[in-house]
């Protein structure tokens, strides 16, 4: 009996814990959630915390009081009031060009600045924020972190080769923000009804994955849902399913909302370029621009970052060949650095024209001097560099690279 | 065999020309505050960061660095960065100084896309992260920002216990007994110039000793103020600077 004891108590034990890790946790909407009430999850709670003080001590938390104003109006009008009693909701606008969101379990919702510049309307942006805020809800991430797979996920993901963002927050977004499959359809099943109820035109969140299905690899995380993801396309099929349906009671004529959005959107496109060009996605970056430019024609900040971008890919063929390699699969060496180095000349051009561009837009746009200035000192004209930069140095409001700017022209008076 | 390996001695040692000939000569110096990531491993995969740990490692370092700084002949100031943390009206620039560093990291791949390289090749780095650090030279009226990277990990006492047994099991198959680490830091420094935004100088190097004593090594490899790591012998190449230049 002893010996048969002993050889059973291993199995009991691993019994009684899989009975522990498969009790029912309850969704924030029911009556005895019971929500941070076990040290599992009041764990997670605090490293969540623990990870928003970490961006606001960076300042990669956006500061833009209109923006915020917006995403808070439309997020909180998502949350069901059972859910906002159970835990704060807060929502936090991302600087980084990747297209992301991601919700901890703290009740905190991150969306990123690529992920905004993406979308067309406030629908949309309903969409992504109901999705994060419903797993919140459904707590999805202690059930993750519950099921063990949480540190499988998270390892695999801190495996890949990440590129073009400020990397180091993902270990820690995909240690508490990485679900299955189930539980993303879980969460886009109860983020149309958010948005129903909020009286959202549902067709959006369909047209949704149509617009981030067009995303490039670089330009999201590797496992994000909101990025270049292959389930995307069964995603808005099944959204599009269930609204057909009329399994959730939508409204055709519920809000859109692209005015205001389009609004909010105009103020972080240039945060986003100038992202983008940060992290040495000048492709993109110039995606991204002439995208804007459809929109505003006669922006001489545009022009003037469009300008930088080709600056850069001329400056910078290593990172311009990395960057091509990554969008384009191709495989990144000696070869395709050569190609982009040969293509200098054709890179400056182009810099130059966008430089021009600018300063025909606006005569006194100080910083379309400056671009001029630089390629021109890159260039070996001098005359024009010198020119250029002292009239970015005596019109530029707020130069932060005045120090930078001096150097240069000292350079030039000894030569 | 011993020749062999002297002769093939590599550095993890960057250094750009005109630092490395002396051209460019350094006097003041501010230590940005630096980053500090300590892991604890543990046997399930959820690994933790252990920020008391890495509080006083921190506090530890920002007593070294300028100790080990001044001992190089280099005038240490304050980097006028500390209050930063609490005062939320410089919210503009705790992001600057981010994407300072992420400035520096996007530098990094570059200077360590091979880890060790030889001495001939160490003084030809010319890589810069651009104006963006202008204003932290201004800020604290330097010639060149000193930023500094530490991570380091922790094995829990059930990782260890997994991997003894682990090893124990992989001796009893093989033969052979593999001794794994249950400590462990890396410090990479870097000494970068406050007008055009050239790494001047950087290393990396770790191990199973204390972070102290890491950092020791890693600044011991800085040429002492104003004195030059290559001589006439081994010009330098052209100085012309580099272009790295993304502003506001």
């Amino acid at each position: 009996m002893r010996i048969l004891k002993r050889s059973l108590l291993p199995f009991i034990i691993i019994i009684t814990l899989g009975g522990c890790a498969t009790i029912d946790i309850a969704a924030l909407t029911a009556d005895d959630h019971q929500y941070g009430q076990t040290p599992d999850e009041q764990k997670l709670i605090d490293r969540a915390v623990r990870f928003n003080e970490d961006l606001t001590r960076k300042g990669l938390i956006l500061q833009n009081g209109e923006v915020q104003r917006y995403i808070d109006r439309v997020g909180e009008n998502l949350v069901p009031p059972k859910a906002a009693d159970a835990v704060e909701f807060d929502f936090y606008v991302f600087r980084d060009p990747i297209v992301n969101a991601f919700a901890l379990p703290d009740g905190s919702i991150y969306i990123t600045v690529g992920l905004l510049t993406r979308m067309e309307n406030e629908a949309q942006l309903a969409h992504v924020l109901s999705h994060e805020v419903a797993h919140v809800i459904l707590r999805h991430g202690l059930k993750q972190h519950r099921s063990h797979r949480a540190g499988m996920i998270s390892s695999h993901i801190a495996d890949l080769v990440l590129f073009g963002t400020s990397i180091a927050y993902i270990p820690y977004i995909t240690s508490m923000a990485s679900y299955s499959r189930e539980q993303e359809e879980e969460a886009d099943r109860m983020a149309l009804d958010l948005m129903s109820s909020a009286g959202y035109n549902l067709a959006s969140a369909y047209q949704l994955f149509a617009i981030i299905q067009e995303i490039k690899d670089t330009e999201s995380v590797k496992g994000s849902i909101w990025g270049s993801h292959p389930s995307n396309a069964q995603r808005a099929e099944y959204t599009k399913r269930i609204v057909d349906s009329g399994a959730v009671a939508g409204n055709p004529e519920g809000r859109i909302g692209r005015g205001e959005y389009q609004h909010i959107k105009s103020e972080l496109i240039i945060e986003n370029i100038k992202l983008k060009l940060r992290v040495k996605q000048y492709e993109l970056a110039l995606d991204s621009i002439d995208a804007a430019l459809k929109e505003s024609p006669a922006s001489p900040w545009l022009y003037y970052y469009r300008g930088e971008a080709y600056r850069r890919l001329g400056d910078d063929p290593k990172g311009a060949a990395r960057e091509h390699a990554w969008i384009y699969g191709k495989k990144y060496g000696d070869d395709l650095v050569h190609e982009f180095e040969n293509r200098h000349k054709e890179f400056y051009t182009a810099a130059r024209k966008s430089y021009e561009k600018a300063l025909s837009v606006d005569t006194d746009f100080a910083h379309g001097y400056r671009g001029l200035g630089l390629l021109s000192y890159q260039r070996g004209d001098y005359k024009v560099a010198r020119e250029a930069l002292e009239f970015y140095l005596s019109h530029g409001r707020d130069i932060r690279d005045k120090r930078y700017i001096n150097n240069i022209l000292n350079r030039i008076d000894k030569l | 065999m011993i020749f062999l390996n002297v002769g093939c001695a590599l550095t993890t040692v960057r250094e750009h020309p005109d630092f490395a000939s002396a051209k460019r000569i350094v006097n003041t110096v501010a230590v940005i505050p630096p980053e500090v990531e300590i892991v604890r491993l543990v046997f399930d995969g959820d690994n933790q960061r252990l920020p008391q740990r890495e509080r006083e490692v921190f506090e530890q370092l920002k007593t070294q660095i300028p100790q080990l700084l001044k001992e190089r002949g280099y005038e240490v100031r304050d980097s006028q960065l500390e209050s930063l943390h609490e005062d939320e009206d410089e919210d503009d620039i705790r992001y600057e100084l981010e994407q300072l560093k992420t400035a520096y990291k996007q530098a990094s791949k570059e200077l360590y896309e091979k880890p060790a390289v030889s001495p001939e090749e160490a003084y030809k780095f010319k890589v810069s992260v651009g104006p963006v650090i202008n204003q932290f030279a201004e800020r604290a009226g330097v010639d060149a920002l000193v930023i500094v990277y530490c991570s380091g990990f922790e094995k829990s006492g059930g990782l260890q216990a997994k991997e003894i047994v682990a090893s124990a099991l992989l001796a009893a198959l093989t033969g052979s007994y593999v001794v794994s680490q249950n400590f462990g830091a890396s410090v990479e420094a870097a000494l970068i110039d406050g007008t055009n935004g050239d790494i001047l100088w950087s290393n990396v190097t770790g191990g199973q000793l204390s972070v102290e004593a890491i950092m020791k090594n890693v600044v011991a490899k800085l040429p002492e103020k104003g004195t030059a790591t290559i001589t006439a012998a081994q010009p330098a190449i052209n100085s012309q600077p580099e272009m790295e230049s993304v502003s506001e």
